[in-house]
């Protein structure tokens, strides 16, 4: 009953959308309660929808229900529409609608001057509409209109200031890149859909519920079971596209940063909790189609574990806070990936939904410190607001300690998860090394970017003040699944033991731990190597930037001036595009564009069809001369070529349509004669 | 006698049968009387809108209650109600309800003296058609015609001051006539034949002879291929197919605007109607003559993509600015061409297409209309002198002037020009339709069988359908082409100097006018309707369009049945 209408969920921020542009725009009150009352109920039918997944989860019901329609039919081709309640996208719905609550809430403060800010509620709520559509999506087709939809909003959000240049300029890369990437999803999923075009049930073309079967039935063809698996090889990588595009994974992942061009708000709704993790999610969703592809998962598991380190290393020489915080995003969606690519994207979603809390605690965070300081972002004039913005300080110190995964908070539990997971490679494997290297970096460059806002001497001009309620009030709440969010997934059986995992897996067998058990098992080499990494790294940041006992300006300088040359410049992966487009596909599609587009299409083929229509509609216009004695003349013409056709028509009759019949008048006639 | 399902009642009383009839009728007098008081008028509309609305909510309430294969005889067999004509007639009955809402701007603005008739005309034509969708029988059948005709005939020359219109009327009287006599000389003939029966049910009699025997000798056969062609030139004059044509473009060109959009869209409702129901119990009762209807039909359905495309086209290319209706006349003419595609092609589930493709199409299309009466009502409240609001040039910049009536518009054309998803999606299927059907003449006849190519049973032959199919594709590119060239003209280019110094002229602060609160609904109900149709095309092909063909095909064959028993136990008898 609750499942069934639960399209109401993304139905309410689309109505809000529409009543904001086309009825309230002109008042900022009714706008924000317009907004923030559709995803409110959005989150309390999310929540009401857990409950009772919850309750007849026991039930072995596993709280699944879907519906389907066909929305167009074309003789044998279908496309179809529904809905799909499972705990995935229950857990998706709750996670999109209560970061959005929260962003929303903080925007009506945040955007309070802002000439735009009717724009901008209803770009927020056509977002939120569009990627709560996404997670209930029931297959691959409907989900990839959400998928661009969530561009869209994406790029009109980036760009919102669109008179700053800047901001303009990053709209338009994100677009560009995402377009890249929506391209090789578009073309795995036609490719999968041609493929598989007979194995769909009545109504259910492409969806996830029966995609696992439809994988199993591809792969195990009677005729050349090789190809089968080369076709799932060559479709799951066309694929991977897509959420390597969306959720920032080498080498597409240029966009992201840039996005820091939009309001603060936008990045940590869009940029940092939900639009980014669609691609993860989408991972997750698709993962027969890379269980059965191997040497697709590989790939997945070396994109994301590359990544992780990669933008790590960026991160650590940022000084713009909101940069450095979107490289962090970056690395940690590349543990995301990468654990999906390991065969863990229980997991993964787990680090996902841990993740959405805390980063949106971190970037409303620094969105605070920026409106405290009037729109300052470089961390080089904060310092000392420790006193000055004591919520926002405290709240960000929360977020900061559980990115770096110190127990008991939320990303200690979900990190340990995924770093476990990489054990199954083997031991000390590659992979295990650079994530773990990886969690002893975020520790250090987050606690970097906590000393040099919060502590020491403030450094800036403008006088810096605490931010109003409707700031720190999502602040306060994002706080709180930032300490305790990560109990729901943990191993210890004193608090239920791997409840996630089994809520979302029926058939995990995962292994619950008693306290001492689990203490032992923090001593493994797999749990105690990237943990004390990770307090490596809080301390060695203590030490550089609050004691200052290391001057690392000088040391920088005699040391290591080139690896912070290459980590400050971003590994010049922009250059390199940028050098790549210039001088290299520029003038190739150049060449191709004068003989294609030019010759081919503009003259020979537009201009061509202009000339026969212009040629022959002069020509027939002809007839109508005004004069009815013509038109008569005409019809009567006409009536006699019918009139011929009529008499000959035994040309047409060999085609019967009712043969039977046929036969039985003329039996009947002969019977007389 | 159970008087719970409205179904029971219809069938009981022949009277109830005419419900939606007697509707119009009713609201035709109310009209005429209130036409006697100068004053009020033209204020016919206000009357006739719970009466319309009264017959519209019949239709939607006892379509849900036949099945797909029951029709309702009333009037000892001449009339007909089944999920076919009640769809046609409720279609009627909306575009009539809208219809009703726009004229009242329209006469506001001509300086016409008898307000009231306009109306009433309107309404005498509409219960022809509503009539035309579900007869039975010939008599019936040129009756309703010519109480259409007749109606449509003085529409077109109302605006007695206008000299275009009354060329207009003259054209259309003449042509008609000519129509109209080929019909009756076909339903003489076939009375003949017939042995004196006028009901379709007869029909089957008519192919098969006295003695169940099928054209036993030359001379019935002659006669019926000359009943056959005079019908099927009847029929294509009235839904305007090419080559008969050609006196649309003028008639619609001198008749005022609501007159067109009755002509564009009731009266080919009406046609369509008509067509479908002669084709498919007259002439399917044998698969001889159903297929040389089929294929004469497709000829004709080609020809008109064609040419309406073509020389629409040409429109958009004259220098001094084509005229908007003769845009729309041409636009309608390859319309049709489209819509009869699946009828032709001869299975009940391209019918289906082709009547959801109607559905969309008058809806669209009376959109159209209305959007052009509120222009040219700006233009004439104005008193805009420079240029004529017919011409394509009116349109120009009418963004700036006019953004929401735009924007519908836009909308509008846009799905005439199929690139909105509902009008493409059923194009899609025609055209998936005609290419299986011409399958067997493009692959050898082994693989045909092999791969199950082109398995159903098709009426139009493989050959005609391929042609069918690449004048689908071709002509579509021509008429994106100008309708796309009309959404440019309004958002592109600049207006008018006059135009646009008018609207910086025009007040902020409307006043309220029941006639333009009026017509702006009629707009709304026709975007909702369009938005519905357009964002769950499925439901409404598979529970609406497909029964109403399915019954289409049921009556013809249940007829034919019954006759065949017939003839069987006389020849058992003798």
């Amino acid at each position: 009953m609750l499942n069934q209408y639960c399209w109401i969920i993304p139905i309410l921020p689309l109505i809000a959308f529409l009543i904001i542009i086309f009825g309230v725009y002109k008042s900022r009150i009714l706008t924000a309660c317009t907004s923030i009352g559709a995803v409110g109920i959005g989150f309390i039918y999310s929540l009401l929808l857990l409950f009772s997944s919850l309750s007849k989860h026991s039930k072995e019901t596993a709280g699944l229900s879907q519906l389907n329609v066909n929305w167009i039919k074309v003789g044998d081709f279908h496309l179809d529409v529904g809905i799909l309640v499972d705990p995935l996208s229950i857990t998706m719905l709750l996670v999109v609608t209560s970061v959005s609550l929260l962003v929303q809430i903080y925007s009506h403060g945040y955007m309070k001057e802002d000439p735009g800010y009717s724009k901008f509620f209803s770009f927020l709520s056509l977002f939120t509409a569009s990627m709560l559509g996404l997670v209930i999506s029931t297959n691959l087709f409907q989900l990839y209109i959400f998928w661009e939809l969530v561009g869209l909003c994406s790029y009109l959000l980036i760009g919102f200031w669109s008179y700053k240049e800047s901001a303009a300029a990053a709209s338009m890369k994100a677009f560009v890149v995402n377009r890249i990437g929506d391209c090789g999803l578009l073309l795995g999923i036609l490719l999968f859909a041609f493929f598989t075009q007979n194995l769909w049930s009545e109504t259910g073309f492409l969806s996830f519920l029966e995609l696992k079967a439809v994988v199993q039935q591809l792969t195990s063809q009677d005729f050349l079971p090789v190809a089968g698996v080369i076709s799932i090889t060559t479709i799951a990588l066309l694929m991977l596209l897509g959420p390597m595009a969306k959720s920032a994974q080498f080498p597409l992942h240029v966009w992201l940063p840039d996005a820091m061009e939009g309001p603060t708000p936008i990045s940590a709704l869009i940029h940092a909790a939900t639009m980014v993790a669609a691609g993860v999610y989408l991972l997750a969703r698709l993962f027969p189609i890379y269980e059965a592809a191997p040497i697709a998962m590989y790939t997945v598991a070396v994109i994301g574990a590359f990544t992780a380190i990669f933008s790590a290393t960026i991160a650590l020489s940022q000084n713009d806070i909101k940069k450095a915080l979107a490289y962090s995003t970056c690395s940690q969606l590349g543990y995301m990936v990468m654990s999906v690519g390991l065969g863990a994207w229980v997991p993964a979603m787990f680090h996902l939904v841990t993740h959405a809390f805390f980063k949106a605690l971190l970037f409303l965070g620094s969105g605070s410190v920026i409106h405290g300081c009037h729109h300052e972002q470089d961390m080089n004039n904060f310092g000392g607001l420790s006193k000055k913005m004591p919520i926002t300080n405290a709240t960000f110190l929360i977020g900061t300690i559980a990115i770096a995964g110190v127990p008991p908070l939320a990303g200690f539990w979900s990190k340990e998860q995924i770093i476990g997971a990489s054990w199954t490679l083997g031991d000390f494997n590659w992979i295990f090394w650079i994530a773990s290297i990886t969690a002893g970096l975020t520790a250090f460059y987050m606690f970097r970017i906590y000393f040099k806002t919060f502590t020491g001497e403030y450094r800036g001009h403008a006088e810096a003040h605490e931010s109003p309620f409707s700031i720190t009030l999502p602040l306060l709440c994002l706080a709180v699944p930032s300490i305790l969010i990560g109990f729901v997934g943990t191993h210890l059986n004193l608090l239920g033991g791997d409840q996630f995992a089994h809520y979302l897996n029926p058939h995990y067998h995962g292994h619950s731990l008693s306290l001492s058990k689990f203490i032992v098992e923090l001593f493994t080499p797999q749990a105690i190597i990237p943990l004390s990494l990770s307090f490596a790294g809080i301390i060695a940041a203590y030490l550089v930037y609050f004691k200052k006992t290391l001057n690392i300006n000088s040391f920088i300088k005699e040391n290591l001036s080139v690896a912070h040359k290459i980590s400050e410049n971003k590994w010049y992966v922009d250059e390199i595009y940028s050098f790549l487009v210039v001088k290299i596909i520029m003038p190739l599609f150049n060449g191709f564009w004068f003989v294609i587009d030019k010759l081919l299409i503009d003259t020979i083929m537009v201009a061509g069809t202009t000339q026969v229509a212009k040629i022959s509609g002069w020509s027939l216009s002809k007839v109508q001369s005004g004069q009815t004695q013509t038109y008569i003349a005409i019809f009567v013409l006409g009536f006699l070529v019918i009139g011929a056709l009529c008499l000959i028509g035994a040309v047409f009759t060999e085609y019967k349509i009712d043969a039977a019949l046929m036969m039985k008048a003329l039996s009947l006639g002969k019977a007389k004669m | 006698m159970d008087f719970n399902s409205l179904k029971t009642i219809v069938d009981n009383n022949d009277i109830l049968s005419v419900f939606p009839e007697l509707c119009i009728l009713l609201s035709m007098a109310f009209s005429l009387f209130i036409s006697l008081s100068e004053k009020h008028s033209k204020n016919a509309w206000i009357v006739n809108t719970p009466l319309i609305t009264l017959g519209l909510s019949f239709c939607i309430l006892l379509f849900p209650q036949l099945e797909s294969t029951e029709s309702i005889y009333s009037f000892k067999g001449t009339y007909l109600t089944d999920s076919f004509s009640l769809l046609l007639k409720g279609l009627i009955l909306l575009i009539l309800l809208c219809l009703n809402f726009g004229t009242a701007t329209f006469l506001e603005n001509k300086d016409i003296t008898s307000k009231g008739e306009f109306q009433f005309l309107i309404l005498g034509a509409s219960l022809g058609a509503s009539f035309l969708v579900s007869t039975n029988d010939l008599v019936l059948l040129f009756i309703a015609l010519e109480t259409l005709s007749l109606s449509s005939i003085a529409l077109v020359a109302y605006v007695k001051k206008d000299s275009l219109s009354g060329e207009a009327g003259i054209k259309y009287l003449l042509n008609g006539a000519i129509a109209s006599a080929c019909l009756i000389f076909a339903i003489s003939l076939f009375y003949g034949i017939a042995l004196g029966n006028t009901t379709f049910s007869a029909f089957p009699n008519m192919l098969l002879g006295k003695n169940g025997v099928l054209f036993n000798s030359v001379f019935p056969y002659i006669i019926f291929s000359l009943g056959m062609s005079l019908v099927v030139a009847a029929i294509a004059f009235k839904l305007s197919l090419a080559p008969f044509h050609l006196w649309s473009p003028d008639v619609y060109n001198g008749a005022a605007l609501p007159s067109t959009a009755f002509l564009a869209t009731v009266s080919k409702i009406a046609a369509f109607g008509i067509f479908c129901r002669l084709g498919w119990t007259l002439f399917a009762s044998s698969a001889d003559s159903f297929g040389i209807w089929c294929n004469i039909f497709a000829l004709l359905a080609i020809a008109s993509m064609f040419i309406g495309n073509f020389v629409g086209a040409r429109q958009v290319f004259r220098s001094r600015g084509g005229s908007l209706k003769r845009l729309f006349a041409y636009s309608s003419v390859a319309q049709i061409g489209y819509i009869i595609t699946g009828v032709v092609i001869g299975t009940d589930w391209t019918a289906g297409q082709s009547m959801f493709y109607l559905m969309m199409y008058v809806i669209v299309n009376l959109g159209a209309f209305l959007s052009l009466i509120k222009v040219e009502n700006w233009f004439h409240k104005n008193d805009i002198k420079e240029i004529n609001s017919d011409s394509l040039d009116a349109i120009k910049g009418l963004f700036k002037v006019k953004p929401k009536t735009t924007i519908f518009l836009t909308l509008c054309v846009g799905n005439l020009a199929a690139v909105f998803p509902s009008m493409l999606i059923a194009k899609l299927v025609l055209l998936d339709a005609s290419i299986h059907a011409s399958l067997k003449s493009i692959f050898p006849e082994g693989l045909v069988k092999a791969f199950n190519l082109g398995a159903s049973n098709f009426a139009v032959t493989p050959q005609v359908s391929l042609t069918m199919a690449f004048m689908i594709l071709f002509s579509s590119v021509i008429a994106i082409f100008y309708y796309v060239a009309l959404i440019k003209k309004m958002f592109v280019d600049d207006p008018h100097s006059e135009v646009y110094e008018k609207a910086k002229l025009e007040k902020k602060g409307t006043t309220f006018s029941l006639s333009s609160t009026a017509i702006n609904f009629a707009c709304l109900v026709l975007f909702f309707s369009s938005i519905a149709l357009s964002v769950y095309p499925e439901f409404w092909i598979g529970k609406v369009a497909n029964p109403a063909a399915q019954s289409l095909l049921s009556s013809g064959k249940n007829d034919l049945i019954t006759v065949l028993n017939e003839s069987v136990a006389r020849n058992k008898e003798q």
